[in-house]
């Protein structure tokens, strides 16, 4: 994902209480390297390398530096890394920027900010908004419930009965996190998906019949989840559909490659008279003692043989 | 099978709101051939209510839909006609 200046200023406004003091017209720029640079030994000069393409975060030891050295030689480092391709700079600690540089900037479109946080959280926070910002998203047709802890998304064709049973389980106590679309982001950090609902569309549903269905209103505040990471995706497929290769001991381990990350997948039969609610929490149990590592067929098959063992033959 | 897209303009004064959405997918899904609705990249399905509530598009926007069956060529002519009407929504006229 491509993340401008005017991105960033606006996601992390609140969070990092930035001020923005040159550079208005600069925010269109886009931050090809989303991620923050001390400058430090940029400041004496040293400029081959020099990480120009990320955001330059102005700590407390290099505002130090920047004050020890003489007006005019401020002026010209601050040129040199603007010459070198700087575009943004943010200061901690409410710091000023030098009346030299603060000209400079305004002159060649430098975006000059700054924050009140201490230099490390703000690094922490600015790396933290800028990662949500360029991490890679999509969208995927489904609908997202968190069932006891879990985070499942519920795919299948139109008509399949997928916002009814969400509908079914949000009653049981579980928590609509999307209906129809989910905007999926991915965490590369910690390779896992996380899940949301559509701004324009969070916590509503469209159940066919009935109509729009605002969740919040209906059901509480609890039966909203706002954004849950992606565990488990269960598919809805026509049972007439898929009859033969429906697997009978659930033992077959499937995964969809989302984003790069493969998520737990199951097919789950749809037919006239299955209970899609309790399907979907038995389902969602049977994934979680799965992952703990518990294995109901190899338990069963174990008792039949201990069983067949002690039974003397004929 | 045939699989045709066609640039339509919202005309109506509060663009894709819920009841533009109803009836855009209500239109959609009288046929058999798969409907999408791209504006500005993104591509959601046009016969889902919520998904085209997504897209967030305003009067004038440009949606570019795609129709793709044996009937799309008669889908998209009531997609057209229905956006040309306004979705027959009186106080947006």
């Amino acid at each position: 994902m491509e993340v401008s200046l005017a991105d960033f200023y606006r996601a992390g406004k609140e969070r990092l209480q930035l001020s923005l003091l040159s550079g208005y017209g600069s925010l269109h720029q886009v931050i090809s390297e989303p991620a923050v640079n001390r400058p430090g030994l940029a400041l004496t000069g040293f400029l081959h390398p020099f990480a120009a393409d990320r955001i330059q975060l102005v700590g407390m030891a290099e505002k130090a530096y920047m004050q020890s050295l003489p007006p005019e030689i401020q002026a010209e480092r601050f040129a040199a890394m603007v010459d070198a391709g700087a575009f943004c700079f943010i200061l901690a600690n409410n710091a000023a920027p030098e009346a030299s540089s603060l000209a400079i900037a305004e002159e060649r479109g430098v975006v000059i900010m700054n924050s009140p946080l201490p230099t490390r959280e703000l690094a922490a926070q600015a790396i933290f908004v800028l990662e949500r910002l360029a991490a890679p998203r999509l969208s995927m047709y489904g609908t997202m419930i968190e069932v006891s802890g879990v985070g499942v998304m519920i795919e299948g064709d139109p008509g399949m009965g997928k916002s009814e049973t969400a509908l079914g389980l949000i009653k049981h106590g579980n928590a609509l996190v999307s209906d129809d679309l989910t905007c999926i982001r991915k965490d590369v950090g910690n390779n896992c998906l996380f899940g949301s609902a559509s701004d324009a569309t969070a916590g509503y549903m469209e159940i066919r019949g009935v109509g729009i269905v605002n969740v919040r209103r209906i059901f509480g505040a609890w039966a909203i989840r706002d954004e849950k990471r992606l565990d488990l995706i269960l598919t809805f497929r026509r049972l007439n559909e898929i009859r033969d290769t429906v697997d009978r001991l659930g033992q077959r381990r499937a995964f969809k490659d989302i984003l790069g990350v493969k998520v737990p997948n199951i097919i789950i039969p749809v037919s006239a008279g299955r209970d899609m609610v309790n399907l979907v929490e038995v389902a969602v149990q049977t994934h979680k003692l799965a992952v703990s590592g518990y294995d109901p067929v190899k338990e069963l098959s174990e008792h039949l043989r201990i069983r067949a063992e002690r039974t003397p033959n004929g | 099978m045939a699989k045709i897209t066609r640039e339509l303009t919202l005309l109506n004064k509060y663009g894709m709101h819920v009841r533009p959405a109803g009836l855009f997918a209500k239109t959609a899904s009288k046929y058999d051939c798969d409907v999408e609705v791209e504006k500005d990249g993104n591509v959601v399905a046009g016969k889902s209510i919520m998904a085209l509530m997504t897209l967030e598009a305003s009067c004038g926007s440009v949606l570019k839909v795609t129709a793709d069956g044996d009937d799309a060529e008669e889908c998209l002519d009531d997609i057209a006609a229905l956006i040309g009407r306004k979705f027959d929504i009186p106080d947006e006229q």
